[in-house]
């Protein structure tokens, strides 16, 4: 039954007395009156404010000398009078609202909307709100640039649809849809309506544009939180465009050395807009690897005045040079330079014969090597740029003649060869081994396998990572008491003398290494990996297109035999190689991928949520360049992906991962 | 007006003196939903709070209250007890007839003194409505209809204004409190009566009565019959059926809840008289045409309708 207020139905029997009399009723002004002090009186009596339906018509029949016919009638009227009060009211107040807002902006109905001079100035905050919630009710309308105010008529209707469809404010209607558009919440955080809530839900592009104009503004509370969410999602990695949010950050006072190396790192033209000296270049080309390190040493040099570039050749492995076009040296240090970039080139060549097998690349090897010596050696020996000098030269560009003489020999010279890997490096010695290994044959093959092996452990020895399982002492429980340095403790007389030895465990692992075409460049991850863990690999699932699986326990050579053998070709099914991974035993899978599966169907995020489900603990140890949007899907399901940037940061997650 | 504050209003003392047994004083009761229960403990009435609540509020504005329903809905009964309850006094019963006139309602001189002593305050006799005003107690007017137009308009004079003027004595008296209320009843059915004039319906706050419906009938029966012999709910109901379909029928004088009241009584009485514990089929039957034809017109109807409930043919007289 319909309710009524006792106040609002006494405010609108003047009308009623009106109605009644138009429909041929004799009521007086003192029967109203009467009518309204009883209702009043009858309000309080009944101890409520409002009276049902049945209540009025006995109250208003009884006051308004009404015969029972007539009831009805009365009835309809109070209804309609109400109805039609209530809305009347309620437009009034919406329309209120509107012109409130519409002052707020300082526009009248039909005006122009010029955003950037309605939204400035004083009280901005208060005018983005208006500006949103009339665009929101429609009092604001037109295509982005050529927004217009409705016409007063048009305001009126607007004012009457909102109150018809039982709202009493603008507000109150907008709350109950908030679908608020990128363009809202950008505006929206702009104004500072709610910054920490809008900022994260708006795509990087948006921030991007959002953090621009909190520049162009001045307003640096937006462009902090902006920058701060910029730089976490970079640090997440995040591909974003450099070129612009550099700027942003570095105006937000938030540009650090990490953002340089990852912005960098994916994009070396970056080098231009970053105030990085030819120092941290020569770090960050040297935590890139070779062939990215390479092109940001040459696009660094492109731009560099002499004295940076001096700086960045001076930290610098010559062989990075390799893609060296222009670069601002002159005279004498300019012919070294072009002398070491042949002979880097040559280098380069060399490693990728090594790699593809490709006779072209050889000859091209051993033409910039020759050039490079000849080069070399019409330069005064006196002179030198950094690490370049005309021997420095002659032994780089040796370097990749052995390489091409080793594997077109196959071995050649054990011991020259030896010498040559010491001076490339693991990365481009695990490059050359590989070539080694597909050209050999029986015995000599196991001497590339137990030189992968040496050196991969020379390498976790250089880069401090301490393998499992190892001892590790301390002065307290628990433990096997170390006598021999408890007994030298005491002669030293040393406070506490008890020295305890403890053996460290490690957790096992199924290890699942992509070997697809994409991982090409980070092949030296998956053997690195798998070599140094090896006594803690329980499973490994090799993976492109198909898993294949190897059981263990494995010795470090039988990995390295393995993976020496296998060539990163082919597409990705992640999916299927996780299920291969989970197989008995550990529940604990280190898959090393750039998570982009492209074999359908298959949806690696289904597979891990799947395992995770299933108690599993999955560890993704990505490269830089992976499929963000699969890493965010795969963290929300409870996965744990770590980004390395280079083998041995690759190394020391899954470390970290096999600790106990 | 009195020229001694200290010695008391000859008029008033007489009020007193005369009326103070009629008009006897009880604890007022104005919250409506209390007053629903003490009419029904106390009054053996069954009323709808809106009606209670409404009648309080004409009461609280100072305005008379028409309660307008067929015969036997106990619209007298109600106004009595509601009046009583608001006023806090038994009210005051003033049953009209054609010459009602203003001596007979608010007072006249008796004529041996009056002779003596002449029109002054020793000779006036206050009547009914003047006692009322004095002793702050409310008015039942019954069947106002059958009053005179002049009469209707003195008494809403005096209701508006809330002051009796009695130019013989050349006094008015004021309303000493709220507890002066009247109420009128009026049955609009009933033949032989005068209308009432648009101006007195517009001044008066007016409450339709109807029949109440049938389970509430069924309660205020049960309320007003005695515990024994024991009425069962079938003839109970026998008796609601032929009631409301006696109402609907042609019948002259339609029964209401009183003759419902009265016909389960009748049929207790009959049922005591033939010696049973608990009233049969039989005593409701006999006491059927007694109770309720008031006329020999009606007879025919009445058995005719009673006769289709018993599923028995017309009694036979």
């Amino acid at each position: 039954m319909p309710r009524y207020n006792v106040e609002a139905l006494i405010d609108l029997l003047p009308s009623l007395g009106e109605a009644l009399r138009r429909r041929g009723l004799k009521v007086g002004t003192g029967q109203l009156v009467t009518a309204a002090r009883i209702l009043h009186s009858y309000s309080v009596l009944v101890n409520r404010s409002y009276i049902d339906e049945d209540e009025v018509s006995l109250v208003l029949a009884s006051t308004l000398a009404l015969k029972p016919q007539q009831l009805q009638l009365l009835l309809n009227e109070v209804k309609g009078l109400m109805v039609s009060a209530k809305l009347d009211a309620n437009a009034r107040r919406i329309r209120d609202e509107i012109d409130e807002n519409l002052r707020k902006l300082g526009l009248k109905p039909g005006d122009r909307v010029v955003k950037k001079r309605v939204l400035s100035g004083p009280r901005r905050r208060e005018r983005v709100a208006a500006y949103l919630l009339l665009r929101k009710a429609g009092v604001i309308r037109g295509p982005r640039g050529r927004e217009r105010v409705v016409g007063e008529a048009e305001i009126s209707l607007i004012s009457k649809r909102i109150a018809s469809m039982g709202y009493e404010s603008i507000g109150e209607a907008l709350e109950e849809a908030p679908t608020w558009s990128e363009d809202d919440s950008m505006l929206r955080a702009e104004a500072k309506l709610d910054v920490k809530g809008d900022l994260g839900s708006l795509e990087s592009r948006r921030l991007l544009s959002l953090g621009k104009a909190a520049m162009r503004k001045g307003d640096s509370r937006l462009l902090k939180a902006v920058a701060e969410e910029l730089g976490k999602r970079i640090l997440r990695g995040e591909r974003i465009d450099g070129e612009e949010v550099i700027p942003i950050l570095r105006r937000a006072g938030s540009l650090s050395i990490a953002h340089e190396r990852i912005l960098i790192a994916s994009d070396p033209a970056l080098v231009r807009d970053l105030p990085v000296g030819g120092r941290e270049i020569a770090e960050i080309a040297s935590g890139l690897g070779w062939e990215r390190g390479g092109e940001l040493v040459a696009k660094a040099l492109r731009i560099m005045d002499a004295g940076e570039a001096r700086r960045l050749i001076e930290g610098l492995d010559p062989s990075l040079l390799w893609a060296v076009r222009r670069h601002p040296f002159k005279g004498v240090e300019g012919a070294l330079l072009d002398a070491a970039t042949k002979a880097a080139r040559g280098l380069y060549e060399a490693l990728k014969f090594a790699e593809t097998g490709e006779p072209g690349r050889a000859d091209m090897a051993k033409d910039l090597a020759l050039r490079a010596i000849e080069d070399a050696r019409r330069i005064d020996a006196a002179y030198s740029l950094g690490p370049l000098s005309s021997s420095s030269i002659e032994s780089l560009a040796s370097t990749a003649l052995a390489i091409v003489e080793a594997l077109e020999t196959g071995g050649g010279n054990a011991e020259h060869l030896a010498s040559t890997l010491r001076r490339l490096g693991p990365t481009r010695s695990l490059q050359v081994l590989r070539g080694l290994y597909a050209r050999v044959g029986g015995e000599e093959r196991e001497l590339i396998v137990r030189a992968t092996a040496s050196l991969l452990y020379r390498f976790a020895a250089r880069e401090g990572l301490r393998l499992l399982p190892r001892n590790e002492t301390s002065l307290s429980p628990p433990g096997r008491l170390e006598v021999r340095r408890t007994i030298y403790r005491l002669g030293r007389l040393a406070t506490d003398p008890l020295v305890f030895r403890r053996r460290l465990k490690s957790r096992r692992i199924s290890l699942a290494l992509d070997v697809s075409g994409s991982m090409l460049d980070h092949s030296m991850w998956a053997l690195t990996i798998a070599v140094l863990f090896s006594s803690n690999i329980e499973r490994l699932t090799l993976f492109s297109s198909e898993p294949r699986i190897l059981e263990g326990p494995f010795t470090a050579t039988e990995l390295a035999r393995t993976l020496l053998s296998v060539r990163f070709a082919g597409y990705t099914d992640i999916a299927s190689a996780l299920r291969a991974a989970a197989g008995r035993g550990t529940k604990r899978i280190v898959l090393v991928s750039d998570l982009k599966q492209t074999i359908e169907p298959g949806d690696p995020v289904d597979v891990a949520s799947q395992l995770v489900r299933r108690g599993y603990k999955l560890l993704a140890i990505v490269p830089p360049g992976h499929d963000s949007a699969t890493r965010t899907r795969m963290e929300e399901v409870g996965a744990l992906v770590r980004v390395a940037y280079t083998p041995r940061e690759a190394a020391r997650e899954v470390l970290r991962s096999l600790l106990r | 007006m009195r020229e001694n504050p200290g010695e008391r209003d000859p008029i008033e003392a007489k009020v007193h003196e005369i009326y103070a047994d009629v008009a006897k004083p009880r604890r007022p009761v104005r919250d409506p939903r209390a007053a629903v229960e003490v009419l029904e403990r106390e009054f053996k009435l069954i009323v709808d709070e809106r009606i209670v609540a409404l009648t309080y509020a004409a009461f609280m504005n100072g305005r008379p209250v028409l309660f307008e329903g067929p015969p036997g809905t106990g619209k007298t009964e109600i106004g009595e007890a509601l009046l009583e309850l608001w006023a806090g006094r038994k009210p005051f019963l003033l049953p009209c007839s054609e010459n009602y006139d203003e001596y007979k309602v608010i007072g006249d001189f008796h004529p041996l003194i009056a002779m003596q002593k002449g029109f002054n305050e020793e000779s006036f006799i206050p009547r009914p409505l003047l006692a009322a005003l004095i002793l702050d107690a409310g008015v039942l007017v019954d069947e106002i209809r059958r009053s005179n137009e002049d009469f209707q308009n003195m008494l809403l004079d005096v209701v508006d204004k809330r002051r009796i003027v009695v130019p013989e004595l050349k006094r008015v008296f004021h309303a000493r409190g709220p507890g002066f209320q009247v109420v009128f009843t009026s049955n609009p059915e009933d033949i032989a009566q005068n209308d009432l004039s648009d101006a007195f319906l517009r001044r008066v706050v007016r409450i339709p009565f109807t029949y109440p419906p049938r389970e509430v009938e069924a309660r205020i029966i049960r309320l007003r019959i005695e515990e024994n012999p024991r009425l069962d709910s079938n003839a109970m109901n026998l008796i609601l059926e032929a009631i409301s379909k006696l109402r609907k029928s042609g019948l002259a004088h339609k029964p209401g809840t009183a003759e419902a009241v009265a016909w389960a009584r009748m049929a207790q009485a009959l049922a005591r008289l033939r010696g049973r514990s608990s009233v049969a089929l039989q005593d409701v039957y006999d006491a059927a045409l007694s109770v309720l034809a008031k006329r020999v017109e009606d007879e025919e109807i009445v058995s005719s309708v009673v006769g289709e409930v018993f599923h028995i043919a017309p009694l036979q007289r």
